[in-house]
């Protein structure tokens, strides 16, 4: 049983094509970096799976079951999102902003949803910082606690959108850690990626998306070999290995990207 | 009777409140209901200056019997219910737009509804129906939310929502001045004015009964979806994401805000600043939780406006209006809060 398993996916905002035919499954116990240029569709992309934009799709299925026709709560339940902007409203308690994910389920007591959002704390390191206020955290801490407010939703499939964006490299490293960590236990990853030497470290697969098209996938080695990164990104890309990890550098951004 | 009330209802609290909330919530109540009492056997009289009920009671108990349930009455219910409903709704709207600043009278729900039932003065309307007025503040309100969230969009900037207020009040208020201006009759205009100003006082019964079910109706609306408004602090997609109905949070706050600011201004007239001052007041008790805020702002927005009407009606000299008075105390406050937000609004 797959994780997540979208087939022709399409979505069409004001007579703009952003996402063309996209097909592509997640398995459990899988990372699937999502990578390509600015405007690609990435996020768009996420969205329309979770049903925060209009698209039509044959197929968006998670866990086995057809998302579409759930209820919000049910959906709510199956696939956590992780946004790119980290916006906390008011000034409330580390603790509490993770107890938030917990709206999806049935509801418990205080004490049982606080231990929850404690123990989701205790997984990304945060546990010191329950009662800060987390309008007044660091970058770094701040996507931590946003990471644990996805975990303690507990769902088969998390969407992450540009997890590891402005933080520093420890930082980056502890994020991606935790997400495969997610994917470990059985879960499905999905996240966007611009660093693609992070996507090759951490990732099962890579899709590659150009245009609202998925235009390469496969395994980390094979999709940053592809001829089709150099045609999607706008540049032209130097490969090579270390300690056996597949890595690009730009070599020129000589060709501009092709005028669609 | 008061002070008795008073007295004793923090010790029947320790047996029930287990969380601040719940302490918070009963503490709240209590005071509404010394307010309430107070407003009740206290106040201002034709005959003697100040109007000592059991007094009264004992020297005419006629008298006694018709100010109570014709004045006092009437007048302790609509402060309670428009003090409920701008403390709720103001807490509601701060909640839904994220934003500390928002309530009915800056985002103009007030102006509108006011321009509503002056439309309803001006046309003549009033004969048509008990529920005529209320009904204009009410399309009044609803129409001035639903282009400010056209306008500002979710999760406005401050400087947006705060345009988009300024906006709406102008043009709300510049249509009401029309009105005022064309008006045949300048008794109508007299009394359109001095009702602007917003009071409980002179009302009788059928008012409370003309705006309590519209009041009763858009609280409840908006008590019903408390808990939706705490994922919005994440913003609308993770909100979203969790399982909130945004339309129909959009339809029950906006609804039901329009519902209670309208029908409790077509009675009241304009009273201002109880939301905007209430929520910030309530927060350093049960902390910043939109949903948590909800109800404890409603009662303690019920509490103010009834003591407030008291001391209208204490004060020598003229009676002040409510509306005066409340704005004369929020205005100060309005111009701290932007002080100590002056960062967040540069």
């Amino acid at each position: 049983m797959s994780g997540l398993r979208v087939r022709n996916l399409t979505v069409d905002i004001a007579g703009r094509r952003l996402l063309d035919g996209v097909t592509f499954a997640v398995a459990r116990s899988e990372m699937v970096a999502l990578v390509g240029p600015n405007g690609a569709g990435k996020t768009t992309c996420l969205k329309s799976i979770l049903g925060l934009i209009p698209c039509k799709a044959e197929q968006i299925e998670v866990a086995g079951r057809a998302f579409g026709a759930l209820a919000p709560r049910e959906r709510a339940r199956l696939a956590a999102y992780l946004p790119q902007a980290r916006t906390v409203a008011w000034p409330l308690s580390v603790r509490s902003v993770v107890a938030l994910g917990r709206h999806p389920h049935q509801r418990e007591s205080d004490a049982a949803e606080a231990a929850r959002a404690m123990r989701s704390l205790e997984a990304v390191g945060l546990a010191g910082f329950a009662e800060r206020d987390a309008r007044t955290l660091s970058g770094g801490e701040l996507a931590l606690t946003l990471l644990a407010r996805a975990l303690v939703v507990e769902a088969p499939l998390l969407l992450a959108d540009e997890p590891v964006a402005s933080l520093d490299l420890a930082h980056q490293v502890a994020v991606m850690e935790h997400l495969r960590a997610i994917a470990r236990a059985g879960g499905s990853v999905l996240t966007v990626l611009h660093d693609l030497s992070l996507a090759a470290r951490f990732c099962d697969r890579v899709l590659l998306l150009d245009r609202g098209r998925i235009v390469a996938s496969g395994t980390p080695a094979a999709v940053l070999a592809d001829r089709a990164m150099d045609a999607a990104y706008g540049v032209d890309l130097a490969r090579g290995e270390i300690e056996g990890v597949p890595v690009v550098v730009v070599r020129t951004g000589i060709r501009p990207a092709s005028a669609a | 009777m008061s002070a008795e009330t008073a007295a004793c209802a923090p010790m029947d609290t320790r047996h029930v409140a287990r969380s601040r909330e719940q302490l918070a919530i009963a503490i709240l109540i209590a005071l509404a209901v010394a307010a309430a009492a107070a407003s009740l056997i206290v106040g201002s009289g034709p005959f003697a200056a100040r109007t000592w009920l059991p007094t009264l009671a004992a020297t005419d108990p006629d008298m006694a019997r018709v100010i109570f349930w014709e004045i006092r009455v009437p007048r302790t219910a609509l402060a309670l219910l428009i003090g409920f409903s701008l403390g709720l709704t103001g807490a509601a709207l701060q909640g839904f737009l994220r934003n500390p600043l928002a309530e009915p009278g800056l985002v103009g729900a007030s102006s509108g509804a006011a321009l509503g039932a002056v439309l309803i003065f001006y046309f003549g309307l009033l004969g048509a129906s008990p529920f005529i007025l209320p009904l204009g503040g009410i399309a009044g309100a609803l129409l001035a939310l639903a282009i400010l969230y056209g306008l500002a969009g979710d999760a406005p900037s401050v400087t947006t929502l705060i345009l988009a207020g300024v906006a709406l009040n102008a043009a709300a208020n510049a249509l009401t001045s029309l009105a005022l201006n064309l008006a045949p009759n300048p008794f109508a205009v007299y009394e359109i004015l001095f009702w602007l100003l917003g009071s409980v006082s002179d009302r009788g019964i059928e008012h409370v009964a003309m705006a309590a079910p519209f009041i009763l109706a858009g609280s409840l609306a908006i008590l019903m979806s408390a808990r939706s408004l705490d994922p919005l602090a994440l913003g609308e997609d993770v909100a979203a994401s969790l399982g909130v109905n945004l339309k129909r949070l959009r339809l029950t706050v906006i609804g039901g805000a329009g519902l209670a600011v309208g029908a409790g201004v077509a009675v009241s007239g304009m009273i201002g600043f109880i939301g905007l001052v209430v929520p910030h007041l309530v927060r350093p008790m049960v902390g910043h939780r939109p949903s948590k805020v909800l109800l404890p702002s409603g009662l303690l927005g019920a509490a103010l406006l009834t003591f407030a009407d008291l001391a209208v009606r204490l004060l020598p000299g003229r009676e002040l209006k409510l509306g005066v008075v409340t704005a004369l105390l929020g205005a100060p406050f309005f111009l701290m809060l932007i002080l100590r937000r002056r960062r967040d609004l540069t």
